[in-house]
């Protein structure tokens, strides 16, 4: 093989939107995915997680080729994907599935489960006989935990966390080797959302799944990711193993976002690191680091240089000037 | 310590189109004593929701409430007239939302919405006053240059700021209780952890009642807490209590249901099943159909509450024998 188990290979990949509503008026541009580079290898899963508007569903998008790239390249199996035409993208499409976030508004109310299960099946035409994908559909619903008696019954019947697992079985249907979820846990409680989690969990080992798991919830991203990325306005911040990124957080931001988590033990009453203000805006992005206006350790410089991506121990990547391992620990 | 709100045996049933009723809420009972803070937690369709919405008395129309009381500071809130609960909201009992965005009016600016909250048990108050106090209010939920920022529309604010306007509305007359019904859910953690410091910090010598699915907000912020289960409450007592031994078998379940940053392995437990609706709660404890300890008596009568100590109690019949 040549592409020694790297599935998805992101190098440099951009994307900006222009939102100036002028015609003649110098371009504005959102920086809504800034020189993102990783590689995923088989059968591992890969966290995103950051902020609303750190452009982690754009990534997913540029991923998936739902919209075109403004620069970089994405490999999957070692074959750049981005310049495909639609109609060479068949075997991607059927390879690559996603997972979105509001399990009530990825399924039409007005079509029948087992049909929504059914349609991208037929599509591809995966199978001759319209009793083979009959089979199948049914097998897939009992795999994530439904009964094969629900092919026939309509999305309203079915609770949230069903709704979910008809999602994943639509997308489980196509025999994929890398899923995409986007924020697919996070509308459900917390009995469900672990239902749901263990599932991914199965189906990982049972199907040799590779995920990109997208999630503003870094308990969620902890349990579930090998690896993990941590984004801030279109830029990766941090980039380690789920290990390293714990347990020697290096970057500012991820110690902000950890001790903001609420912790369900009452014993530890942590320092929490509040951080001023909001996210901002993508577009007038500062000179210097985008995290700046923000940082509980800003300094000057911070201000003019733009720091870049750096290794600091191996395979633990930082993009901060003054980043250390254990940074902000009281 | 007065008891700020109690609820004595409450009892709500949700009726339908058809006339048919069904008994929601089931013998609610607890007390929030003043200054502290509560949380009452639980997943969706438990009836945290619903029992807030009593206390501010803007429950459906379909409720109706058939037995118990509902009192805060003394007065019984279900006997009063829609006038007079008019002048308790506000005043006494005030409420911040989940969604900031359907909560303020997009065509009135933010100064003339916080005003409007003001002037409603303060009449006689001058617009030189009105101005003052509605500045000093976003001054005080750390809102920048309210100034320029009182002139503003709903949609020039952030999510964040946009909650704290509410709670700007809502702390207006300093009520003596504040409810906050998954106030933070819809909020960044960073957000979120700003907005909960912000709660805190303005509750000074108030009360606080948090609704919330959450565990880790319960944990951080307050000192007692409850926990529904499909209209009835399963678990209470102290945050320490609760969290560190809890009792009932649905209290431990979301406990180690929850990925925490110092889950391991690669199983979660999880409860089987799901919550189930109004019209399907069984008799008895309606955890039972998804308990692993279910008893057979479980699902004929519903479980007294057994005190587990001055700080903790749970309604299930495993602890029934520390009763007797």
């Amino acid at each position: 093989m040549t592409d020694n188990g790297v599935m998805l290979g992101v190098r440099g990949l951009t994307k900006h939107f222009n939102i100036s509503n002028a015609w003649f008026s110098k371009p504005l541009l959102l920086h809504a995915v800034d020189d993102l580079n990783f590689d995923l290898r088989r059968g591992q899963t890969l966290g995103v997680v950051g902020e609303s508007g750190s452009g982690k569903s754009t990534l997913a998008r540029l991923l998936l080729k739902l919209i075109p790239a403004t620069a970089g390249t994405v490999t999957y199996k070692g074959r750049d994907i981005l310049p495909l035409k639609e109609r060479q993208s068949g075997e991607i499409r059927r390879d690559m599935q996603m997972i979105f976030q509001d399990p009530y508004a990825s399924l039409d109310p007005r079509v029948r489960v087992g049909d929504a299960i059914a349609e991208p099946l037929r599509e591809h035409r995966l199978f001759k006989t319209q009793k083979e994908v009959k089979e199948h559909v049914a097998r897939m619903l009992e795999r994530v935990g439904l009964q094969r008696e629900m092919v026939t019954r309509f999305p309203h019947e079915f609770s949230g966390g069903q709704h979910q697992r008809i999602n994943i079985a639509r997308a489980l249907a196509m025999n994929p080797r890398l899923i995409i979820c986007d924020e697919a846990v996070s509308a459900l409680d917390v009995s469900v959302q672990a239902q749901v989690l263990n599932l991914f969990a199965q189906l990982k080992e049972e199907f040799n799944l590779t995920y990109v798991f997208i999630s503003h919830d870094l308990s969620v991203v902890k349990f579930v990711s090998d690896e993990i990325i941590v984004m801030y306005l279109g830029e990766v911040m941090e980039h380690a193993s789920s290990r390293q990124l714990f347990e020697r957080t290096a970057h500012p931001y991820t110690r902000a976002l950890i001790s903001a988590i609420p912790n369900p033990d009452p014993t530890v009453r942590k320092q929490r690191i509040l951080l001023e203000g909001d996210i901002p805006g993508a577009v007038n992005l500062p000179k210097g680091c985008r995290f700046q206006s923000r940082c509980f350790m800003a300094r000057e410089d911070c201000r003019d240089a733009h720091p870049e991506l750096r290794e600091l121990e191996p395979g633990h990547f930082v993009r901060c000037h003054y980043a250390q391992p254990g940074i902000g620990e009281a | 310590m007065p008891d700020i709100l109690r609820f004595d045996n409450f009892r709500l049933d949700l009726q339908d189109d058809e006339g048919r009723r069904y008994n929601l809420l089931d013998d609610i009972s607890f007390t929030l004593p003043e200054g502290k803070a509560l949380g009452i937690v639980g997943e969706s369709g438990c009836g945290k929701s619903i029992t807030s919405l009593a206390v501010m008395r803007l429950l459906p129309a379909a409720a109706r409430v058939t037995g118990g009381s509902v009192s805060l500071k003394g007065m019984d809130l279900m006997s009063k007239t829609p006038k007079e609960m008019g002048d308790i909201r506000g005043r006494d009992v005030a409420m911040v939302f989940q969604d900031p965005m359907t909560c303020l009016n997009p065509v009135l600016t933010i100064g003339l919405q916080i005003g409007e909250a003001i002037r409603r048990h303060n009449p006689q108050m001058a617009e030189p006053e009105l101005k003052a106090a509605t500045l000093e209010l976003l001054h005080k939920v750390g809102i920048p240059n309210p100034e320029k920022r009182m002139k503003n529309y709903p949609h020039q604010f952030s999510g964040g700021m946009r909650q704290r306007t509410m709670i700007a509305m809502a702390i207006a007359c300093s009520p003596a209780l504040l409810i906050a019904d998954e106030a933070t859910t819809a909020l960044d953690v960073t957000i979120q952890a700003q907005v909960l410091d912000l709660m805190v910090r303005l509750k000074e010598g108030g009360s606080l009642m948090f609704i919330t699915h959450n565990l880790g907000i319960v944990a951080e912020v307050c000192d007692e807490v409850t926990v529904m289960y499909a209209g009835q409450i399963v678990e209470a007592g102290t945050v320490e209590e609760v969290f560190l031994h809890p009792a009932h078998p649905y209290t431990k379940g979301l406990l180690l249901a929850l990925p925490t940053l110092r889950s391991k392995g690669n199983t979660l437990y999880n409860i089987p099943g799901v919550v189930p609706t109004v019209r399907n709660f069984t008799p008895g404890c309606r955890y039972a159909p998804r308990c692993d300890y279910k008893l057979p008596v479980c699902s004929e009568r519903k479980p007294a509450r057994c005190v587990l100590n001055d700080r903790h109690h749970a309604a299930c019949y495993l602890y029934e024998e520390v009763m007797a």
